[in-house]
């Protein structure tokens, strides 16, 4: 079950993105504003982060930041939701490292397509890393088998100098 | 040969005749006597009673005199020159007389008018009235020496500018036509100064003065000063470029040349142009204070201009967002009704399209209020104030928030001085906007109160209307902008709002020419006090 944070000021707004995402079957969280949602995404460790930008006391651009340099969260992938729909502010979000910005209103197929895309990428990615990590603890076993012998003959040899 | 050879020759000529020893010598001299280029006589001057000459003898003679004369020496011989010459100067008798009476040999120029001719002569004593005399015709020179000063003095008479010379005590000894017209006058004036002329004409001697001063500075500094001089002629002021110099002969300072170049009409073409200048610097003064104010005008409307332009803009990109909240609600909420009604239970759904209604209805109060305030942004709000009962305006717009609030305040009317059966003089519509959003704040920022107090008062001009709440005031740090558009403080949280409410207030305020006032503690409520003018 893939976990969901939406960062959202607007009451109405968060309820409805929070029904649409729990009838696709996630888990969702809540966050009013920016310093919220920071605390949540550190305790939940959510799949994704869904986040309008204007929100005292802390913005969606400033918790991103705070988002990304925290190595515990640095990874969470971000999609922006945000009436602000000029190129200029696009821009702003994705150059610093969203994965996606929606401009509302939004089409309800649109928000669950660009999360099911984002949380499949991040399942790959994840999987990825399980997949290496598994081969290279394999490879580590493998290398520690070998080290074991080489160690015992390197043991019986001294042994057998010592007797001569 | 020099002229006192010829003194020598004479007094060996007498030797010779006193001693008559050798005849053939006193010819040798005759000859050369006679052959001589310079005429020579020897004169026996006649005095009358009173020892004044008047006449003499020519005793001897040579023959280039003889010639000038134009007989043969023996017709010239003892005979007296008054029977000889028509016309003889006195000069002669006076040069001779004076030979004769010092014994001093002399030489001098004399002219002579019966053959018109200049002669260098030399002039020396023989004995008691008798005098040698030689005569050496220079008239050519002369001439041309006339010449040369006649010249010279045209180009002084005609020189375009007053032209004097001064001795050294500043005595005239020439001026010229351009300095002193009449010809008499400027005769006068040879030996006299400035103060004499100034005297002569019954003038102020103050120039005479300043001329004297600078001269004097010009003798003892020996060098050259220009000056300007300025005086009053016939009603016009003029100015004259002085100039004294020094004049020296051999080293030896001699005189004073005085000269003056008017210069009037520089000086006025001068002053004008000054006078033009300044009149010019004026104008460009002027101009440039114009100028400036007119940039300062053009600067302040293109600054108004920008303002509005960027409150329009800012208006127009904050209604947008503030209609996007409320659609992103209603897409969303029909969305899912639409995707997901199989999987939701009817309470749900009954929610979904409540709230599809509030949001539609918020938007609807949004246009409203957008159109309200760009009427009156405009300039299209006209204000048409009439006199109506106090008491029914203020009690019908009670009403009207009471029964849109479902009563959930008492909204009290104070009036102690019983203002509610006189008039206001009001635009109806206007004051509606004021008062209704006025009173429906006051309900809607204080959800935990259940009182809003509307208290009339009046001032000498003016009807006073207060609204006080006890609901959550405003942050002192938003005091200063609530009256924008769609500012809201920042603990009204989840209580609706356009954002719009107060800049409609304020713009009928500002239309009606009406005061508003606001005092708030934050938590404890807030105070609007409106000040309608009487009339």
């Amino acid at each position: 079950m893939h976990k969901i944070l939406i960062v959202e000021d607007t009451l109405a707004i968060r309820e409805e993105v929070c029904d649409i995402l729990e009838m696709e079957g996630y888990v969702v969280f809540q966050a009013g504003n920016g310093r919220v949602g920071y605390e949540m995404a550190l305790k939940k460790s959510p799949d994704l982060i869904i986040s309008d930008i204007l929100m005292p006391p802390l913005n969606g651009f400033q918790m991103f930041k705070k988002l990304q340099s925290d190595t515990r969260t640095m990874s969470i992938p971000l999609i922006f939701i945000s009436a602000k729909g000029e190129k200029e502010d696009i821009r702003i979000g994705m150059n610093l490292g969203a994965e996606d910005y929606l401009c509302k209103p939004i089409n309800i197929d649109d928000l669950v397509n660009a999360v099911k895309n984002k949380i499949k990428k991040k399942s790959i990615i994840d999987q990825n890393i399980i997949d290496k990590t598994a081969r290279l603890s394999n490879l580590v076993e493998n290398q520690k088998g070998k080290i074991d012998t080489l160690e015992s003959q390197v043991i019986k040899l001294t042994k057998l100098l010592k007797d001569l | 040969m020099s002229k006192l050879s010829y003194k020598e020759l004479e007094k060996e000529l007498m030797e010779l005749k006193k001693t008559q020893n050798s005849s053939s010598k006193n010819q040798e001299y005759k000859t050369l006597f006679d052959s001589m280029p310079e005429m020579v006589e020897i004169i026996e001057l006649i005095y009358n009673n009173n020892n004044e000459p008047i006449d003499f003898y020519i005793r001897d003679i040579n023959l280039s005199l003889a010639k000038l004369l134009g007989k043969p020496k023996e017709q010239l011989i003892n005979k007296k020159v008054s029977s000889i010459v028509n016309i003889i100067e006195d000069s002669w008798f006076s040069y001779f007389a004076g030979v004769d009476k010092t014994g001093e040999t002399i030489s001098f120029k004399n002219y002579g008018a019966e053959f018109d001719k200049y002669y260098f002569v030399t002039a020396w004593k023989i004995s008691k009235n008798r005098v040698g005399v030689s005569f050496t015709d220079i008239t050519k020179n002369e001439t041309e020496k006339l010449k040369v000063q006649k010249f010279n003095k045209s180009i002084l008479d005609n020189i375009p500018a007053d032209l004097a010379i001064f001795d050294k005590d500043h005595n005239y000894l020439y001026i010229n036509p351009n300095g002193i017209r009449d010809k008499e006058t400027r005769k006068w004036m040879i030996g006299k100064t400035d103060f004499d002329y100034c005297n002569l004409r019954g003038i102020d001697d103050s120039i005479a003065q300043r001329r004297r001063d600078i001269f004097n500075k010009v003798v003892k500094t020996k060098q050259q000063i220009e000056w300007v001089e300025e005086y009053e002629k016939e009603g016009k002021t003029v100015y004259l470029m002085r100039n004294f110099y020094p004049v020296f002969i051999d080293a030896v300072f001699q005189y004073i040349i005085g000269y003056g170049i008017d210069i009037s009409e520089q000086k006025i073409a001068q002053k004008q142009l000054k006078e033009l200048n300044n009149n010019l610097e004026e104008k460009v003064k002027e101009r440039t204070i114009e100028l400036l104010t007119i940039e300062r005008k053009l600067r302040l409307s293109l600054s108004k201009e920008i303002e509005l332009n960027e409150l329009k803009s800012r208006f127009v990109s904050t209604a947008s967002h503030e209609f996007r909240t409320p659609l992103s609600v209603i897409i969303f909420a029909a969305g899912s009704i639409k995707k997901y009604r199989s999987k939701m239970a009817p309470f749900m759904i009954d929610a979904k399209l409540a709230k599809i209604e509030t949001q539609a209805m918020h938007m609807t109060a949004l246009i409203e209020d957008i159109l309200i305030v760009g009427q009156a942004d405009a300039g299209k709000t006209r204000n048409k104030p009439l006199y109506v009962n106090l008491g029914d305006f203020i009690l019908k717009i009670i009403d009207e928030v009471q029964s849109s609030s479902q009563k959930s305040h008492k909204i009290e009317l104070i009036d102690t001085e019983k203002l509610k059966s006189g008039t206001i003089f009001i635009d109806e519509k206007l004051g509606r906007n004021i008062f209704i959003n006025l009173i429906n704040n006051a309900v809607k920022f204080s959800p935990d109160a259940n009182k809003v107090i509307v208290n009339v008062s009046s001032e000498e001009n003016y009807i006073v209307i207060s609204i006080t709440d006890f609901g959550i005031g405003i942050p002192k740090s938003k005091l200063k902008s609530i009256f924008i558009p769609f500012s809201r403080g920042n603990n009204v949280d989840l209580i609706q709002g356009t954002g719009l409410g107060l800049s409609i207030v304020k713009g009928a305020i500002d239309i009606i020419g009406a005061e508003i006032e606001v005092q708030s503690i934050i938590g404890k409520g807030a105070t609007f006090t409106v000040k309608i003018p009487k009339i």
